[in-house]
């Protein structure tokens, strides 16, 4: 080590204010390049993963619907089919 | 002969080979960066004439020059992009932005502030810093003319073209010293012939400008594969990424 010790390091004869704001400020401007490389990714990732759920979600809603729509139109039918079998009662109670 | 480089141009294998390389990168990235900076702040010798002043020379002269790097890199992926239209080097360029601005960002900064106890200035429009001044703007350039296209083919383009008409400023900014009678100083490693700094000094002064240079390829990677990320989200392969790490971390779990 060119220092005689720890003191003498950080006061880098008498211009360690500039030397440290120097190596301070670069490594923090790295730092925050990093982290924001990391973030975007974890975001990018929630997105597709996001994505991946509404489509499943509309995929869901449609089978859904699709099936409602069955019910109502078996409902329907056996309703008409009801009324169909009590007019015909009602035609033979005539007769 | 350049037959073997097409595979990459596709995004999939592009983004896997970013996946394979980083871990090496940023393994030699931390050793040798640490390494450099430790060795020149602690271990190199005093400058006779401006104290352990100088020792901001082991973050500053690497980052200039790489700030450059950078630069020529960028420019290279926008002109590959528009003469054979390969969508993946715009990728690298807007991957290289952002790393080349906050790296001409810290060139600029530590520069003032080794100017300052030197100079007895923080800044002067010397014909150096204002060149690489208008370098770090040539970067926020390029980044904002990009985001203002919805259309990121268009945009592609347009970064591009500015990107490439920014080159002019390279040879500026390295021959500023010569063509003008300035305050910065001349030369000193990136010169035909002898470098004029003593071994002692030089070898680490090297050894950090390796470690920034592999910090920088380390952070490109992981930008390269967001910008590949957000350009291809809908793809049925990027989808079964993510579906794939889920179930990674899940079997951690």
């Amino acid at each position: 080590m060119h220092f005689d010790s720890w003191q003498a390091f950080w006061e880098m004869g008498d211009y360690g204010l500039f030397v440290w704001l120097a190596f301070g400020v670069s490594l923090l401007a790295l730092l925050v390049l990093c982290i924001d490389t990391l973030l975007a990714k974890r975001g990018l990732f929630a997105k597709v993963q996001s994505e991946v759920a509404r489509k499943q979600r509309i995929q869901q809603a449609q089978i859904a619907q699709k099936a409602s729509q069955k019910a109502a139109q078996q409902s329907a039918q056996q309703s008409a089919s009801q009324r169909s079998t009590d007019m015909e009662v009602e035609r033979v109670n005539e007769s | 002969m350049w037959k073997w480089l097409h595979p990459y141009a596709k995004t999939e294998r592009a983004y896997q080979l970013c996946q394979t390389l980083f871990p090496w990168f940023a393994l030699s990235a931390l050793v040798s960066f640490s390494g450099g900076l430790m060795w020149g702040l602690a271990f190199a010798p005093t400058d006779y004439q401006q104290g352990d002043s100088f020792r901001i020379i082991y973050i500053h002269v690497p980052s200039a020059i790489l700030s450059m790097s950078a630069y020529a890199a960028m420019a290279i992926a926008a002109f590959i992009g528009l003469v054979w239209q390969v969508r993946t080097t715009f990728m690298a360029m807007m991957a290289l932005a952002p790393i080349g601005a906050t790296i001409t960002f810290i060139a600029l900064f530590t520069g003032a502030a080794w100017g300052k106890p030197m100079w007895g200035t923080w800044w002067v429009w010397d014909a150096r810093l204002t060149s690489e001044l208008i370098l770090l703007f040539l970067y926020l350039g390029v980044i904002s003319l990009y985001k203002s296209f919805e259309d990121k083919q268009q945009a592609g383009k347009a970064a591009g073209v500015m990107a490439l008409v920014g080159v002019v400023n390279l040879p500026v900014i390295h021959y500023s010293v010569e063509w003008w009678n300035t305050l910065h100083q001349g030369a000193t490693i990136t010169k035909f012939g002898k470098p004029s700094i003593a071994p002692e000094m030089l070898w680490p002064l090297l050894l950090s400008l390796l470690g920034l240079a592999l910090v920088m390829a380390a952070i490109f990677l992981l930008r390269m594969q967001n910008e590949i990320l957000r350009r291809e989200i809908h793809r049925p392969w990027v989808v079964a990424l993510v579906n794939g790490q889920i179930d990674k971390t899940a079997g951690q779990k």
